[in-house]
């Protein structure tokens, strides 16, 4: 059954190269391709983290990165139009933090603080305007190859208001803080970093 | 012809997409002994947390030989704070404001949380490679690098000593490559002798000045009223507590979620508005990789927060809804 497809995959793949598909079964024949090429590389980093996990050190036996790294590196007249496919960066996402950044930072600073502190006069200024997103159910920045960039970015939002927390905010959010990390069922690589957090806001007090 | 143009392109960029870049499992392999040599390994060293243009500099000492563990860590910059963990549970000393917050450990949570599988779903959601070595405090490390595969999430950086696979330095970098965050030890010492009393806090709580703010965790069996339609690829939900707080003789139960993609964690906590009107509804804001979101929402409190962009934060916290009784 298997080989069975594995043969019909193969004579698609070579009707492909021969330019002999219409372009819906082309598309049909790429994804074969892709996910097959998925599916080997699954089955070779469980194996090989198999081989961590009892401590076996195993050489790197598989030709395939070698030969698709050399395949890489010829110089295919295509490279760059793939390349251009892959996914974008999106410079909205960094350009909305490093605003948003300076109103939370002051946000939490405030824990405990009085809320009719000043807190907007204390806000560096000549930061960048937010960018957000317009659509309310954002259109994600997909990891797909076709996706280019998100539909819908709108440079238009203004900046935001200062924020002045309610007082249950101001109570909660250092639970929070220490909650999060603490619960967080991932790899403990740099809990204490995580850790830090739940105090260091207080420094960030003018 | 164009046709077979498209086909090669579309091949081309599938192999990109599914062939690893050099190193991964090495990579994977790295961050393994990260993991196994927080368990074993007793030391004591300085550390720089910087994040933006705030940095601050704390002491730990992390004792684990006899099967526990057990940290200690005081900020030595600024007002003297503190933070104890010992066998999955925090302790946050806030001597200036006489204040202790104590975070139990999770129901659900067995320690330590790392299956193979997790390291596997690692490489789903990003590319792990290795870049080359570096010296830090006088070690000598490998850095391995994640890379996202998608816009939802950060970059990060791991400095590992070549030797015991103890991690002496960490990064979160954003889509330009931002050092959002970092973590770098400065001075480390290996191998200290096993002493409590090393890790035990330094303020005496005792008193009637001195509050102590627990929350008690108990399973969150029935949260359907509460729902979450807008997914993050590769976030899984991993925990669900309910958080009882007294405070002034009244219980406040907070609800709290734990999304993740085994790498970073995204939290939800939903408790009942106490004030009828809440500044800040909507707002995201984050601090160094940390990005958080207020909402209100049917009379409740929505807090969502984690160490993800804002977008990211933003787009599951809107997707939160009440179901119709």
């Amino acid at each position: 059954m298997k080989s069975e497809s594995n043969a019909m995959a193969g004579a698609a793949v070579s009707a492909l190269f021969d330019d002999e598909l219409e372009p819906q079964t082309a598309q049909v024949a790429l994804a074969a391709v892709a996910e097959a090429l998925r599916e080997r590389e699954t089955w070779r980093t469980y194996a090989c983290i198999g081989d961590a996990l009892r401590g076996e050190q195993r050489p790197e036996a598989d030709l395939t990165a070698g030969v698709m790294a050399r395949l890489t590196a010829e110089p295919v007249v295509l490279a760059p139009r793939a390349l251009a496919g892959r996914p974008a960066r999106q410079p909205w996402l960094a350009l909305a933090a490093s605003l948003a950044g300076v109103a939370v930072v002051g946000w939490l600073a405030l824990a405990g603080k009085p809320p009719e502190s000043p807190l907007a006069g204390r806000l560096p200024t000549g930061s960048p305007p937010a960018a957000t997103l317009a659509a309310q159910d954002a259109v994600p920045p997909a990891p797909t190859l076709a996706a280019a960039a998100p539909a819908a970015v709108a440079h238009q939002a203004p900046r935001p208001a200062p924020l002045q927390p309610p007082a249950a905010i101001e109570a909660d959010m250092s639970e929070y803080l220490l909650a999060h990390p603490a619960q967080a069922p991932t790899l403990s690589l740099d809990q204490s970093t995580k850790q830090i957090r739940t105090v260091a806001m207080r420094v960030v007090q003018p | 012809m164009k046709l077979l143009l498209l086909g090669l392109a579309l091949i081309w960029s599938a192999v990109v997409a599914a062939e690893p870049p050099a190193g991964q499992n090495e990579g994977l392999q790295w961050l393994q002994r990260v993991t196994a040599a927080v368990q074993k390994l007793n030391y004591s060293g300085t550390f720089v947390y910087r994040n933006g243009a705030h940095s601050e500099t704390s002491r730990i000492v992390h004792l684990a030989g006899d099967g526990r563990q057990s940290e200690k860590l005081e900020v030595l910059d600024g007002s003297p704070r503190e933070v104890i963990r010992s066998n999955g549970e925090v302790r946050c000393y806030l001597p200036e404001k006489h204040l202790v917050i104590v975070e139990q450990r999770s129901v659900h949570r067995s320690f330590p949380a790392l299956l193979p599988m997790s390291l596997a779903r690692l490489a789903e959601n990003y590319q792990v490679r290795l870049e080359g070595g570096e010296r830090v405090a006088g070690f000598d490390s490998r850095i391995v690098r994640l890379e996202p595969r998608d816009a939802w999430r950060y970059g990060h950086r791991f400095w590992i000593d070549t030797a015991s696979g103890l991690l002496l330095k960490a990064e979160i970098f954003d889509a330009q490559g931002q050092a959002l965050e970092s973590m770098a030890f400065t001075e480390l010492r290996l191998g200290l002798p096993m002493d409590r009393a090393a890790v035990e806090p330094s303020f005496a709580v005792g008193g009637k000045d001195w509050q102590v703010r627990s929350a008690r965790l108990r399973d969150l069996r029935d949260d359907a009223q509460w729902l979450f339609r807008a997914e993050l690829p590769g976030f899984h939900r991993r925990a669900s507590m309910r958080r009882s707080t007294g405070k002034h003789g009244e219980e406040v139960d907070t609800l709290h979620w734990v999304f993740s993609d085994d790498l970073v964690a995204l939290s939800v906590f939903i408790s009942p508005l106490r004030q009828p009107a809440s500044a800040g509804d909507g707002e995201v804001g984050s601090m160094g990789a940390l990005s958080v979101m207020k909402r209100v929402l049917d009379g409740h409190e929505v807090v969502v927060m984690g160490d993800v962009p804002p977008e990211s934060v933003r787009h599951f916290a809107t997707g939160i809804a009440v179901r119709s009784k």
